[in-house]
């Protein structure tokens, strides 16, 4: 196999992984403490300034009134990150799809590539009540939205990588008589992977910013079920503004959920290979 | 008891490609004429080439930088379209069931080894694009990185190899075809002087082996004399044939040849010719 996913290590690199988790403690250690010292300060405002909960709620409120409206905040949490997969989905498959033509035909490029850039100029602000009327309320809508908001650093990317093959190992193919398929598979989307991946780091954090933005908007007919976009806007106009902050600490980590299964897929592709994750795999 | 197996794949690979009698007739030869290049418009690269190689024969190709060395190779190898002249294959009837594109293989100026792949992926390259089984490639591949001495890194990457252990894999690579012509664009010089010397040393032995044809491009005097029969050299702008030098040292050669006057003079008269190039030109 050509393309290969490193496997895993053996037991000399297990324990120097093991050496170096502790030696990460400090890192660790350190933004902890400097939470606790944020946390602290929160509550010195509140008291110093007399802060009513409506402006700035302790943070022990907003876990007490998340524990309140958990039934609301969990099932938009696993409908926002329904909505996240979508369109992420859609944009890694439409992306992919996209970049393939935009690399293999020069026509398509000079075609296309300055219909895609219009696409991403128009801010989605603006798209999503066309996208609400062609397609209603609900999550089909959301997808769209979210897609529109992911594919371009994937198309991007993956497109450079695409082109940017080197020059001499294309020579190479061609000596030893590769047919376009060959190179494609072998060379070219090997060659495009560093390049996909940051597109997709990239993809990965805005994923949630769709899903949820697309929520606020079209979020009003997912069956029953809102989406934590949809919860907010419930939440603030009912002024619960505990709850909204528990809410936003929960979009916060489906970012992290998607970003950091990116950064996971990442390592495990390019660790052997690729310069960016230098010998420390 | 490894040592005697591959020993006969080796053998065997040679009787393949040595027909009876070769020794005596030519049977795979390549014959350059009325060899002309320009690249667009502009003018003239290389003109007036008129080279014939016979089997087995070494030639070295020298020349001042910018004198279309590398164009010519790559002329050779397929990869650039010649304005005017022709090149002429004959292939020995013995191989006449190999893949075209597997009869000659390139080597380049630097290792070109896919960074992705393990090193036996990358010696199996050539013969996964020409679709062999799997077996057989991986086979193959472990053979070759015997012989180049790089066994133990077949399941490393590229970037886990020194400079010298990447060109190693590329040669294995090249070799893994079991090619009639090989074509090397100065292959070894990234590579420092001790480092060189030794990939020469084993070039030559695998060539004892293998037997195959060779176009070698270099910059080095020293290195052109010690491996080739045959030294090319070009003048510049465009490249033409200045002189084509007989280098009669006999094969096998050894590092101790390095040393010895004939050698030497040799060196002497190759470097002569490269001077003459620049007197003409300045």
């Amino acid at each position: 196999m050509i393309f290969r996913m490193a496997s895993g290590g053996c037991r000399v690199e297990e324990v120097m992984h093991k050496l170096k988790s502790w030696m990460l403690a400090p890192s660790l250690l350190w933004p902890l403490l400097l939470g606790a010292l944020f946390i602290a300060l929160w509550y010195a405002a509140i008291a110093l300034f007399h802060l009513p909960e409506y402006i700035l709620p302790a943070p022990h409120r907003i876990f007490e009134e998340g524990l309140v409206e958990r039934k609301t905040l969990w099932g938009g949490m696993v409908q926002t990150t329904y909505a996240c997969l979508l369109g992420f989905a859609a944009s890694v498959i439409g992306g992919v799809v996209l970049s393939l033509m935009l690399a293999y035909s020069s026509w398509a490029y000079k075609g296309l590539y300055p219909y895609v850039l219009v696409l991403k100029m128009t801010p989605v602000i603006v798209l999503a009540p066309i996208i609400i009327i062609w397609f209603g309320q609900g999550i089909n809508s959301i997808t769209i939205i979210s897609f529109l908001i992911c594919f371009f650093p994937i198309v991007a990317n993956t497109t450079m990588g695409l082109r940017a093959t080197d020059r001499n190992l294309v020579d190479l193919f061609q000596v030893y008589g590769a047919t376009k398929r060959q190179e494609l598979f072998y060379l070219r989307i090997p060659a495009a992977m560093p390049y996909f991946l940051t597109g997709l780091k990239i993809a990965a954090a805005l994923t949630p910013i769709g899903a949820l933005y697309g929520d606020t908007v079209a979020g009003m007919g997912s069956g029953g079920q809102a989406g934590l976009g949809f919860v907010v806007v419930i939440f603030s106009a009912q002024l619960k503004v505990p709850a909204l902050f528990a809410a936003a600490f929960l979009a916060c980590l489906i970012g992290f959920l998607f970003v950091g299964l990116v950064n996971w897929l990442s390592w495990r592709v390019l660790r052997r290979w690729h310069d960016s994750y230098l010998m420390d795999g | 008891m490894k040592e005697d197996r591959i020993d006969t794949l080796v053998r065997t690979m040679t009787e393949l490609q040595t027909t009876p009698g070769a020794t005596t007739a030519p049977v795979g030869y390549l014959e350059i004429s009325g060899l002309q290049k320009s690249f667009g418009e502009g003018p003239a690269v290389l003109a007036d080439i008129n080279l014939t190689l016979a089997r087995g024969d070494f030639l070295a190709v020298i020349g001042p930088s910018g004198c279309g060395k590398s164009t010519l190779l790559k002329i050779i190898a397929g990869l650039i379209k010649a304005s005017a002249g022709s090149i002429v294959f004959t292939h020995s009837g013995a191989r006449a069931d190999t893949p075209s594109a597997l009869r000659r293989a390139f080597v380049f100026q630097d290792a070109n080894l896919l960074p992705w792949a393990t090193i036996a992926d990358n010696v199996a390259l050539p013969l996964r694009l020409a679709g062999y089984a799997q077996a057989e490639r991986l086979a193959r591949a472990a053979a070759m990185l015997e012989l180049v001495k790089l066994a133990p890194a077949s399941q490393l990457y590229p970037r886990e190899l020194s400079g010298g252990m990447r060109m190693r894999a590329s040669l294995a690579r090249a070799l893994a075809t079991q090619p009639e012509l090989m074509l090397l664009d100065e292959p070894f010089g990234a590579l420092d002087e001790m480092t060189r010397d030794e990939l020469n040393e084993d070039l030559l032995e695998l060539r004892e082996r293998q037997r195959w044809t060779a176009v070698f491009v270099t910059h080095s005097v020293t290195e052109a004399v010690f491996l080739a029969n045959k030294v090319l050299v070009l003048s510049a702008n465009p490249g033409r044939m200045h002189a084509l030098l007989d280098i009669d040292l006999p094969y096998p050669r050894t590092a101790e040849m390095r040393l010895m006057p004939e050698f030497l003079r040799l060196v002497a008269m190759v470097t002569a010719s490269l001077h003459s190039v620049r007197v003409k030109l300045s």
